[in-house]
């Protein structure tokens, strides 16, 4: 378990900027083994979060991307049933020979039960959780359940005994306990309200869009060749665009694009001109493209008015 | 640092203490929360509360409960921290005192806080502390402060602050021991001394006590529960919004003062807040009628060749209906307007971006943006000078409903429920009665909100009688009359 000052420097060191927020939370899931329900909005750094932990405990990222209508086999695990159908017309002769001098159904049912794995390990699909509660490796796991609001309520049944117990079970099968229980991420864009059982297993976290200050520490982590003044101002006038209300908010990957795109194109001492050439990163439509114009003449002023 | 019982009991208390205040905590997350405090090892109380803050808030909508309950809780019902920062802050202001700047130490200690390695030289001043010690007429606090317990002196007077006939007493039992000769001359600026330090730190603790607001005092003493979570039939949840006081409910919105209005708005916002789940998720929908899902069962019996064939149903979506508000804001129908809209902006992102709001005197203009506004008060602001509409104008009905149906048409569809608030007055206008009939024949279901008295409706400029054979007319006059139309809201907005 790493307490949160550790995940505060070893998140920084794969150049993610955390708030005491998001280690702490890291550090409780670590030390109660719970799952993290990370809410906010989008572009965000919710995803990124996931990808970023999994990188300090080197371990694999198994991505479930959630949609509507997804379920338990496309989400846990899944028999390969084709293969079953092929595997049993191909072994007929063989299964046919295993019956012979069988005297009852029962009894044939039973020796098929026995020595027929159609139902074990070979014909099973891990899907993302299964993998995640019992990879194949055994190396450590980090499963994202990505966007789980987009999903229904009987999917988040479906999820409910993964992350209480961490057990995952297949009838045919049987039950699948995680020796080794991952780090869980689920995240949510709000689009809907998930239910009250699902959010009693998780650990809750909001994150919201970085301020200023954390902004230019995200955009001076992930550019390198930015200065601190180069991503203050950058900040600043991405601060001053999402203040003026647009229709697509940027995320902090956009913010990152912009500062790598305004750099590569003007350096660090970009003008307004620049700012405008650079629009398609983050105004997504014709009045959102007006409200960067002003935001980045109203932030050349201030600019001005500072010096 | 708490030690481990200590914080179990702390932490239940605050446990029970945010379910008062409309958090619901089940035991298993206070027990997540012992287990996170026990892990982290908090050493700080702001600490503590981001501690535990991901084990017990599981919404965004909860943080500033949570926030609330433990600033109240663990500033001032736990008697042990205000204590000890009455006692720490009283301590640095008479040091101060002595040197002339606060929080400056002097050298020298000053003679009360001399420890036991002095009590021989201080053997006859004992006497006197003794003597107060048995006075049975003195409170409990007082002889524990001179006993030298300032802190279970400061939590006692935290729970029973000091009263007058409490000093009175003092006084007499200081007199009683000097005429006794048990104080003596020399002893009297000490016991003075001691006395000023025990008024400073009941002081400090009174002021600790005084900064928990009136209000929150009274909601802890009614234990006022929010309709948090659960699935409750509309009509058993929203009774709550029942919990409402008599007099408040037949209060006339017209007629309404500044200070009642502000009481009015903050009963919507909590209404808000108890419905807002309820919208996001719908009552009964385990008992939603189940359709079969011609796509899951050819996907699912696909896998197996159609042998078995698989039937899958699922139950119908749950479908919110589109809300367009069209709200008067001259005049005193504005104060209405303010209440209707406080209500919906609390809900506004339960409606998933379903809801249109617009207001008009006899121009109209659309306001929905201001809702994603941070506060109501920032909100409301906007929609009452910002709006493109003639503020100061006179209300035109005919005029308005022109524009809406020129310029927002597309507003109206078969699954939209409209409400007009106003009080149909039109100035003698054209009322243009067939654009409600038209607008009405688009939508579901259309309302038309009056807070004017019932008798005045047919009176003058109405145009009641007009609209009326378009809309249904809501009787709004009264706050319960709004009241008891918000109940029936959700129902009529969840398909």
């Amino acid at each position: 378990m790493f307490k949160p000052t550790q995940w505060q420097e070893k998140l920084r060191s794969v150049s993610y900027v955390p708030t005491k927020q998001i280690c702490a939370v890291l550090s409780l899931a670590q030390a109660l083994e719970k799952p993290v329900l990370v809410e906010g909005p989008p572009g965000a750094g919710k995803t990124y979060l996931a990808k970023a932990a999994a990188s300090v405990l080197n371990a694999k990222l198994v991505r479930l991307q959630c949609y509507e209508g997804i379920d338990v086999s496309r989400a846990i695990y899944e028999y390969n049933y084709g293969k079953q159908l092929l595997y049993l017309n191909a072994l007929r002769d063989r299964v046919s020979a295993m019956l012979n001098g069988t005297k009852s159904m029962a009894e044939s049912v039973d020796i098929l039960d026995r020595e027929a794995p159609f139902w074990g390990e070979s014909f099973l699909v891990r899907r993302p959780v299964l993998e995640a509660i019992s990879p194949a490796d055994e190396k450590p796991r980090v499963l994202l359940v990505d966007e789980v609001d987009r999903s229904d309520r009987e999917f988040e049944a479906l999820l409910l005994e993964v992350l209480s117990d961490w057990t995952v079970s297949i009838p045919e099968y049987g039950t699948v306990t995680a020796k080794k229980k991952p780090l869980v991420f689920l995240t949510s864009n709000r689009t809907r309200d998930l239910s009250d059982a699902l959010r009693r297993r998780c650990l809750y976290l909001w994150l919201d869009l970085p301020d200023r200050k954390r902004e230019a520490e995200i955009i001076m982590a992930q550019v390198p060749e930015a200065s601190p003044k180069f991503a203050g101002r950058v900040a600043d006038f991405l601060a001053e665009y999402r203040n003026m209300s647009p229709r697509h908010v940027p995320s902090v990957s956009e913010a990152v694009e912009l500062a790598v795109a305004l750099l590569a194109t003007a350096g660090e001492n970009f003008t307004v001109e620049d700012v405008e050439a650079a629009l398609s990163v983050f105004a997504k439509n014709k009045d959102d493209a007006k409200i960067g114009r002003r935001a980045a003449e109203k932030t050349a002023v201030t600019l001005v008015a500072e010096k | 640092m708490l030690k481990s019982n200590t914080l179990v009991q702390s932490l239940a208390g605050f446990a029970e203490y945010a379910r008062k205040k409309g958090l619901v905590l089940s035991p298993a997350e206070v027990a997540d929360g012992a287990g996170a405090v026990s892990a982290l090892a908090p050493l700080s109380l702001p600490e503590m509360k981001e501690v535990l803050e991901p084990c017990l808030v599981k919404c965004v909508a909860d943080r500033d409960v949570y926030e609330r309950a433990f600033d109240e809780y663990f500033r001032i019902a736990r008697e042990e921290v205000p204590a000890i920062i009455a006692v720490a802050r009283s301590e640095n202001n008479l040091r101060g005192r002595r040197t002339g700047r606060k929080g400056v130490l002097t050298k020298e200690r000053p003679e009360a806080e001399k420890g036991p390695e002095n009590a021989a030289e201080s053997g006859p001043k004992e006497g006197w502390r003794a003597a107060f010690g048995k006075d049975p007429s003195l409170s409990e606090p007082f002889k524990l402060f001179l006993s030298g317990e300032k802190y279970a002196a400061a939590a006692r007077l935290a729970k029973n602050p000091l009263t007058d006939s409490e000093k009175r007493e003092i006084v007499v039992a200081v007199s009683r021991l000097a005429a006794q000769g048990i104080i003596s001359k020399a002893d009297l600026p000490e016991v003075a001394a001691e006395i000023e330090r025990y008024a400073a730190l009941a002081s400090e603790v009174e002021k600790m006590r005084s900064s928990f607001s009136k209000e929150d005092r009274q909601s802890v003493r009614k234990g006022v529960h929010t309709a948090h979570g659960g699935a409750h039939a509309w009509s058993s949840a929203a009774d709550w919004l029942f919990d409402i006081s008599p007099e408040v409910l037949a209060q006339q919105l017209e007629k309404v003062d500044k200070n009642r209005l502000a009481l009015l708005i903050k009963e919507a916002e909590r209404a808000a807040a108890a419905l807002k789940p309820l919208i996001a998720k719908a009552p009964g929908s385990l008992g939603r009628k189940k359709a079969l899902d011609y796509r899951k069962t050819l996907r699912a019996s696909l896998s197996t060749f159609g042998e078995p064939f698989r039937l899958c149903c699922t139950a119908k979506r749950r479908r919110l209906r589109r809300v367009v508000t069209v709200c008067d804001v001259s005049g005193s129908v504005k104060n209405v307007t303010g209440i209707l809209l406080a209500f919906l902006y609390g809900l506004h992102q339960a409606f998933e971006g379903r809801v249109r709001h617009f207001v008009f005197v006899s121009e109209i203009d659309e306001v929905t943006p201001y809702f994603s506004l941070d506060s109501y008060e920032e909100c409301f602001d906007k929609v009452t000078r910002a709006a493109a509409v003639d503020y100061r104008g006179y209300s035109n009905y005919g005029k308005m409903l022109e524009l809406l149906w020129d310029r927002h048409r597309s507003a109206f569809d078969h699954e939209t429920l409209v409400i007009f608030l106003g009080d149909a007055r039109t100035n003698r206008y054209d009322p243009k009665g067939w654009i409600v009939k038209e607008i009405s024949s688009l939508v579901r279901k259309a309302f038309f909100l009056n807070p004017e008295d019932p008798s005045e409706w047919y009176s003058g400029d109405s145009a009641v009688a007009t609209y009326e054979k378009a809309v249904e007319f809501v009787n709004v006059s009264r706050f319960g009359g709004l009241v008891e139309f918000l109940r029936k809201l959700p129902g009529l907005v969840v398909a």
